[in-house]
């Protein structure tokens, strides 16, 4: 199965599970954004999770099939039609060769997935197929993807099936979302008032966030008791309080060493509520201890693995049902 | 002995291992033996490591190994590490030219040092640097030992673009730049390797723990290196740890 883009929305790249055996040597992680969305998105299309995506910012993109083989989009909510009809995310199609696939703008969520049975075919560099931007590195030659480009595929051998749609959008849409957070290795540094102050108040998303980190906005916390660091390794959703007291929360593209304090981690579960939060929308973060956290993360981790291996799907249709309602459980969190 | 150190959480999927807050020779030591160990012992559940400073960042799947047994793993792996401590470290040459077209603030260093260029080159190129950690940029390290009469201020104003494989010197720290990069660092010499090669099956020459050492090199040796860079083989030693000539 091959791909042609006919327009590349707004920030379009192929990314993975991520680049994680370099990040010793200074080199960023990047990876998917939202990686609930994306797996479900090669679950539904009978992949391993490790199978690269299409995945977009802000508006999806539009292209054509140049061979047949399934395909599912899942994340953000918007206008999809396949060859003008309108369709569903979270739900598998097939498309026969020539078909054309147009994702529109989004009109809830930030981050949206395109995931082709085989998954796309870029080479791996360093351990992973995702795009680094910021070194022009792996995915489509560096870069995100624009009109023209071809991406290829392998080859869809799986009968034709088309699952019930999984699940409904299942994004915050609410003008406050409660993200749960454990203490960060430097929680001990913070006052306890500051460390109340996290959670006693709402956040903005502000605008200046990308896959970098989402940066916060809201009444300054007081970093003046925090001694000062020496870099250390940064993690996947990390708050760090840089010295203006507005907290920067770490994603895919984050450096891998950092300076600033780091006083919570978000909870792994909360992370694509997170990342799926657009500028504007506020955040209520709330204490939960690791254990806890822990807990909801097997759970999901447990599903994921059990759908995976009751999926080892070619033909059977008749059980379709059953990994929809699986994949649902995803969500219970 | 095992110097003292703290496990802390660092969301669900990783842990800090943090010693006291300072750079020394022996915490770098002990981050570097303590992740040789762990990666030797090969343990189900742990995914990656990311040493800095004081710190060693060890990633885990907590499905597949708990945090109470991934702290017992940690303390018995820094219990045994004092018996098992290799004396031995890695030396890695790396071959730099020090002429006035790739060393355009040879010549500012010098001149704050009171010493000639040809003392800066001879100081620059004696001693074995430590790397202390990697980050910034891919295979930017930081390394320590500079003789502190090297020491000069980052530049005023930072350059937009520095070229691949530039030296330089910055307050008290010297390094290379890996990849093109804006950057306020004085440079002295330029090297004709390539410090990341993301083709390869290793895309770095070195990593944290490592000695680098900067071997002076003619213009004519750096262009021969450079039109024969496939063929290039870089000089790593195994050397005992009494052998290294660290300078501060």
């Amino acid at each position: 199965m091959a791909l042609k883009i006919q327009a590349g929305g707004l920030l379009t790249t192929v990314q993975d599970q991520g680049r994680t055996t370099t990040q010793d040597s200074g080199f960023s992680v990047s990876g998917v954004m939202d990686f609930d969305a994306a797996n479900v998105a090669n679950l539904l299309v009978g992949n391993e999770l490790d199978a690269a995506v299409l995945e977009s910012s802000l508006q999806g993109p539009t292209l054509t099939f140049t061979q047949d083989g399934h395909f599912a989009v899942t994340g953000a909510t918007a206008q999809m039609t396949l060859n003008d009809r309108p369709i569903d995310g979270y739900r598998a199609y097939f498309a026969h060769r020539g078909d054309q696939l147009s994702i529109g703008h989004y009109t809830a969520g930030r981050f949206g997935y395109l995931a082709i049975t085989g998954g796309i075919q870029v080479p791996v560099v360093m351990g992973s197929r995702s795009t680094s931007l910021k070194y022009q590195l792996g995915g489509y030659r560096g870069r995100q993807l624009q009109a023209g480009d071809v991406l290829t595929t392998v080859r869809d051998t799986a009968a034709q099936h088309q699952f019930q749609q999984a699940v409904t959008y299942p994004y915050s849409q609410q003008a406050v979302t409660t993200i749960r957070v454990t203490p960060g290795p430097q929680y001990q540094d913070f006052t306890a008032q500051t460390r109340q102050e996290l959670t006693h108040q709402g956040f903005a998303i502000s605008q200046q966030s990308d896959r970098m980190g989402a940066r916060l906005q809201g009444h300054a916390l007081d970093t003046s008791k925090v001694t000062e660091m020496l870099s250390e390794g940064t993690v996947l959703g990390g708050v760090q309080v840089p010295r203006d007291g507005q907290p920067i929360v770490l994603l895919a593209d984050r450096q891998t060493t950092g300076g600033y304090p780091v006083i919570a981690v978000v909870a792994r579960v909360d992370l694509p509520k997170l990342v799926q939060l657009t500028p504007g929308q506020q955040v209520q973060f709330q204490w939960i201890d690791l254990a806890q956290s822990q807990t909801l993360y097997s759970k999901n981790y447990g599903s994921t693995a059990a759908i995976k291996a009751a999926h080892q799907f070619q033909t059977q249709i008749s059980s379709i049902r059953e990994p929809a309602q699986r994949i649902a459980t995803l969500f219970n969190n | 002995m095992v110097l003292a150190y703290q496990i802390l959480p660092a969301g669900d999927k990783a842990v800090n291992v943090t010693f006291e807050r300072q750079v020394s020779v022996a915490i770098n030591h002990q981050i570097a033996q303590l992740q040789r160990q762990l990666t030797q012992l090969a343990v189900q559940g742990i995914t990656g490591f990311l040493p800095a400073f004081r710190t060693l960042t060890v990633f885990y799947e907590p499905a597949q190994i708990s945090l109470k047994a991934l702290k017992a793993t940690i303390d018995k792996a820094l219990l045994d590490s004092h018996q098992t401590a290799s004396s031995t470290v890695r030396r890695v040459h790396i071959p730099v030219c020090y002429d006035a077209e790739f060393a355009p603030d040879l010549k500012t260093v010098a001149t704050k040092a009171q010493l000639t260029e040809k003392q800066v080159i001879e100081r620059h190129s004696q001693p074995d640097y430590l790397i202390y950690m990697l980050g910034f940029l891919p295979g930017f390290a930081y390394l320590g030992g500079l003789d502190p009469q090297l020491a000069t201020p980052r530049l005023a104003t930072p350059r937009l673009k520095i070229a691949p494989g530039s030296v330089g010197i910055a307050g008290e720290q010297t390094g290379m730049y890996p990849i093109e990069s804006p950057g306020g660092w004085q440079i002295i010499g330029r090297t004709p390797l390539r410090l990341f090669q993301p083709e390869s099956e290793q895309p770095f020459y070195y990593q944290t723990g490592d000695y680098i050492h900067f071997d002076v090199i003619s213009r004519a040796e750096y262009d021969h290196i450079t039109a024969h860079l496939a063929d290039y083989q870089v000089q790593t030693e195994t050397v005992a740890e009494t052998e290294v000539q660290y300078g501060a």
